[in-house]
């Protein structure tokens, strides 16, 4: 599984405990459509740090990266190359 | 002659009509006290001409926000008592809700699987979102109900198996709010930002505040920019949040401030001190931690000193008292308590005020364990009760080992708790394998769970073990240091 379908299948699983909404797809707003709330939110960051090795720093829970299924990703992919970065 | 919140709230009104209820959640949404009061009316001869009446009891299944509070109220005009369905729970718990407590109809959006569960005949429309379903209630309610003018029950599950629903009614809710407000000294010229879910909180906080003339500001998320915009937009008062949403407001870089701030109230959970420090380096504001449990309402706040006794839930507002059942040599106890406003009863098995009182010599045992310093502040330090609490969130383990041990792999399960760093604590399940059975990976666990429990009572680890650590008496052992090895017990 890629890393979109991982996220899509979490966010379904985890996060949609009733019918996925109308419409739901990997742009979907999953803030103003109600799944994220603050708990799920702090769940879906425990989720992703333990399952990506990543690190959620100050700054980084803002709506933008949390607002779709692709923001996600991004997110994911963007924190990946960070750490893959070499350091001096 | 009986007392009726929603009377309360409308003489409120009809105080000033003009007085913003209601600020938010988009940034032009504006509802007064009077405009509230229409809705709420609205609603309630809606529901009166549904069928709804005095004695009945119905379920509220929606999200929180105005149109809840105007259900509620509207509830309580046609004189009917509410019992709170989370919108979070799964459907099957949904359903134990009504298979334990008699409930003659409910209120729930129309395009979810609980309706479709209910469903028995046509919904009657309150709202584009909104239907009411008429039920058979599945059993009948206890004879002792009627005569306690019930407002609210509130659902818990208890720490055997059997059902405890909470029963507030409208004067005990009253006296709770009169208590609290000792301290808490609302008034008009409140503003409070609110961050909670309904479903669980609004005795001591939302019908508080439309009580004494205060104004409720609604956010559109819950991130800490959005918070400490709409605080800063509607000139905001206090925050009532749990420790989740002052982690938030803490990671906010911009240059927001929260100068009208007079209190930030913690509630729900157990405040970390470096949430705590990171909150007061950023707003210069220490943030007032709290004791709130639905048996007693909101005995005691850390109002004068949040920063110097940070960590402590503060001394007992003035009505209550405490003392400390069985202390031990660090004089460390259970809480008990007793006040104003405690619960009037339980559902199932029932049990009168009176008779929980009588218990323990009059006084409401807590399940919680903590110490009182020399200072008269009080600290919270563990529940004797076998609950976990997920950022705030609390459930009984055996729900969880109720669940896991249905499995067809699974012969027998021990669910602990264990720290975590963002959520404070997270479930863990040891897990015997039956005979003849392969182990279910954690994936297909975790999806099992996931069909039958709220998603943070879900463990977040599993470990199988060929029999469940005991005491030398067959005790379960759950404490999570002496049941992981060290590698395990690093924080998640």
């Amino acid at each position: 599984m890629n890393l979109p379908q991982q996220l899509r299948e979490h966010i379904i699983n985890r996060h949609i405990k009733d019918k996925a909404p109308e419409g739901f797809n990997d742009d979907y707003n999953l803030i103003d459509g109600g799944i994220l709330d603050s708990l799920a939110i702090m769940n879906l960051i425990a989720w992703l740090e333990k399952h990506y090795a990543i690190e959620f720093d100050e700054g980084d829970i803002v709506l933008e990266n949390f607002n779709s299924v692709n923001a996600l990703v991004n997110f994911v992919q963007k924190k990946r190359a960070a750490s893959e970065e070499p350091t001096d | 002659m009986t007392l009726n919140l929603a009377e309360i709230f409308f003489k409120q009104s009809d105080l000033m009509p003009e007085h913003p209820a209601i600020l938010g959640p988009h940034e032009d949404t504006s509802t007064s006290y009077g405009a509230l009061r229409k809705e709420i009316e609205t609603l309630a001869e809606q529901l009166l001409a549904a069928g709804i009446h005095s004695g009945m009891n119905v379920g509220l299944h929606y999200p929180g926000g105005q149109a809840y509070i105007a259900f509620t109220y509207a509830l309580w005009v046609c004189g009917a008592c509410v019992t709170p369905i989370p919108m979070e729970l799964a459907t099957e718990e949904k359903q134990l809700i009504f298979q334990h407590i008699a409930i003659d109809a409910v209120i729930t959006t129309t395009d979810c699987q609980l309706f479709a569960a209910l469903a028995l005949g046509e919904a009657i429309s309150l709202t584009e979102q909104a239907g009411l379903l008429n039920l058979n209630a599945l059993r009948t309610p206890p004879a002792e109900l009627a005569g306690l003018n019930p407002a609210f029950i509130r659902f818990t599950s208890g720490t055997t198996g059997e059902a405890k629903g909470v029963i507030l009614s409208h004067e005990t809710i009253f006296a709770r709010i009169q208590a609290a407000n000792q301290g808490l000294h609302i008034d008009a010229n409140d503003r409070i930002v609110w961050l909670l879910s309904m479903a669980y909180h609004f005795a001591v906080s939302i019908v508080a505040y439309l009580s004494f003339g205060a104004t409720i500001v609604l956010c559109k998320n819950s991130f800490g920019s959005t918070i400490l915009q709409a605080a800063s937009r509607h000139q905001a008062t206090l925050i009532y949040a749990a420790p989740t949403h002052y982690e938030l407001m803490s990671h906010d870089r911009s240059d927001q401030t929260l100068s009208g701030i007079r209190l930030a109230i913690v509630t729900t959970a157990y405040l970390r001190p470096d949430i705590a420090e990171a909150f007061y380096q950023r707003f210069g504001i220490a943030p007032n931690e709290t004791y709130g449990i639905i048996e007693v309402g909101l005995p005691a706040v850390n109002l004068d000193a949040p920063k110097e006794k940070r960590g402590s839930v503060g001394r007992l507002l003035p009505r209550y008292a405490v003392k400390l059942d069985s202390p031990d040599e660090n004089g460390v106890g259970e809480i008990m308590l007793f006040g104003p406003g405690l619960l009037d009863a339980y559902y199932q098995p029932w049990k009168s005020r009176e008779v929980i009182l009588n218990q323990h010599g009059g006084w409401l045992a807590t399940g919680d364990l903590g110490f009182i310093d020399e200072d008269g502040y009080l600290f919270i330090v563990g529940r004797s009760k076998e609950m976990i609490s997920v950022a705030g969130m609390k459930f009984f383990i055996h729900e969880v080992e109720t669940v896991l041990e249905r499995h067809p792999a699974i012969q027998a399960a021990c669910v602990f708790a264990v720290k975590a760093r963002r959520l404070g604590e997270t479930p863990m399940a040891h897990v015997v394998l039956a005979d003849n059975h392969e182990p279910p990976d954690e994936d297909q666990l975790k999806a099992y769970c996931g069909e039958h429990l709220a998603s943070y009572k879900i463990p977040d680890r599993f470990h199988w073990v060929d029999s469940l650590a005991r005491t030398a008496s067959g005790k379960l052992i759950r404490n999570a240091d002496k049941l992981l090895t060290s590698q395990h017990t690093k924080i998640l």
